[in-house]
């Protein structure tokens, strides 16, 4: 298979075919995690270590894995990093792993990552997989951040509060009230209030997109002498 | 034809098998090398909230390390107990090893606070199932006058915002339990305002304080009826004194 360009790469993770926005895997962890900013980096930044990591094995061992046990042994390579993921994190960042909980095992369910193992680092180099693994744990972890972030201000009304659980000491007083208390809506913090973070992130992205394929086709549209038709949504 | 595809089968296998144990060896490798650190953490987690209940206490033991079997932990809603009693009514007290582990991981265990060998104070814990959502569990530090020294929410899924008010953390109010007993205030009063009592609840939530307090007192009950099992012999002593005078 041909190598593609990284800014494609980049785009796509990112942007065009990103796996919360576009492709909506692993909705459970960005769903139930997405209640503070500082849970969500922290789970952002765990998918996102697994993804690389994932990736790259599974790059590594493409070419002695034979298709037939393939699965079972991607399924034994993301499990085990996670399992070592975990225990990291149980011993170094103590506090951030009791508040994460049962999220961090349940990474190794998060479709995302078998997905690009399948999909991608089996049939591409180690790079291209690492970097692939990168911009998809990325444009995974900026939708939950994103998440985490809105759903903090409007359901507690701070922003980064207790981030000393991931970052130690040194952030202490990162931690900024943003709303008063009295105009918190702790509908945001509840599940039904992640269900509709996710779907306003969702329809900006949409709004985004259309906007600039309209002004795409208008463009052709000019050059070409012909009206454009509107497309109605 | 047949060979080749049991040759196929058996280096297919061959392989899975390598990548496994491959996979196994690194996670047991990581675990041994991060197993030291995450029992350090345990460890201290569970001392810092065994001192937070124990705040008023004058102690100089490491009561983490001074751990013990419950006895009835049923009622203190811990479920059915993991350790039998000896037939002669003796629970296993101070027992190291796989007794106090597996009573450990049940949750069934409390901690003493001595002062020279002596017993202070004891930390116990309490489930209520009467929560908004799900278990509460508490951690209650009585001392041998059977005062509470301090209540602290270990686990709780209350609606946050609302019923999480109960932790230390968010609110002052679970403060207001230390120097209570079970006199004060008078039995009939350990109950949440709303239901004639003398502790408060919070706007909009009254489920989440009513299970807590109700826990407290089910706590403090318990520890009048197994004094000498918590206090051992110092306790009743004292308790004789009473009774004589």
């Amino acid at each position: 298979m041909s190598d593609p360009r990284l800014s494609e790469l980049a785009l796509d993770g990112l942007w065009k075919n990103n796996p919360a926005l576009v492709q909506v895997l692993g909705l459970c962890p960005l769903l139930a995690i997405s209640n503070t900013t500082v849970n969500a980096l922290g789970l952002a930044i765990a998918t996102l270590v697994t993804l690389v990591v994932s990736n790259g094995v599974v790059s590594l061992i493409r070419d002695w894995v034979r298709s037939e046990v393939r699965l079972p042994v991607y399924v034994m390579v993301i499990a085990s990093v996670v399992t070592i993921i975990e225990l990291v994190m149980n011993a170094h960042f103590h506090s951030l792993y009791n508040t994460l909980g049962i999220f961090i095992p349940l990474i190794v369910t998060n479709c995302i990552i078998i997905a690009r193992a399948e999909g991608f680092a089996s049939r591409h180099g180690f790079g291209f997989s690492v970097f692939d693994g990168f911009v998809m744990g990325a444009g995974f972890g900026v939708v939950l951040i994103a998440l985490g972030a809105l759903r903090e201000v409007i359901g507690f009304g701070t922003l980064l509060a207790d981030a000393e659980q991931l970052f130690g000491p040194v952030a202490l007083d990162w931690g900024i009230r943003v709303l008063p208390e009295q105009m918190t809506f702790m509908l945001a913090l509840m599940p039904p209030g992640a269900f509709i973070g996710l779907a306003l992130l969702v329809a900006f992205k949409q709004a985004i997109d259309q906007r600039q394929s309209r002004r795409a086709r208008a463009a052709r549209g000019a050059r070409s002498g012909e009206p454009t038709a509107e497309v109605a949504g | 034809m047949k060979g080749l595809e049991l040759r196929r089968v058996v280096i297919t296998s061959v392989i899975l098998a390598v990548f496994f144990g491959l996979g196994v060896g690194f996670v047991a490798y990581t675990q041994q090398k991060t197993a030291d650190q995450i029992e350090l953490n345990r460890q201290a987690v569970l001392l810092g909230q065994i001192m937070e209940v124990l705040s008023g206490e004058d102690y100089n033991n490491n009561p983490a390390e001074d751990a013990f079997i419950l006895p009835n932990p049923e009622a203190l809603n811990l479920g059915a107990p993991v350790i039998e009693p000896a037939p002669d009514g003796v629970l296993p007290d101070r027992v190291a090893g796989e007794a106090l582990d597996r009573a450990f991981s049940a949750g069934q265990v409390g901690f003493r606070a001595r002062h020279d060998g002596e017993v202070t104070a004891v930390a116990i814990p309490v489930v209520t199932h009467r929560g908004y959502s799900g278990d509460i569990r508490l951690l209650i530090g009585v001392d041998t006058e059977g005062e509470i020294q301090g209540v602290r929410v270990i686990q709780q899924r209350e609606t946050p915002g609302l019923g999480d008010k109960i932790k230390a953390d968010k609110t002052d109010w679970i403060l207001g339990f230390s120097g209570r007993s079970l006199g004060d205030p008078p039995a009939e009063s350990w109950a949440v305002r709303k239901d004639g009592g003398r502790f408060d609840q919070f706007t909009g939530a009254t489920v989440s304080p009513r299970a807590v307090v109700g826990a407290v007192k089910e706590a403090l009950i318990y520890v009048e009826r197994h004094r000498p099992e918590l206090f051992g012999r110092a306790a009743e002593a004292s308790r004789e004194g009473e009774e004589h005078e």
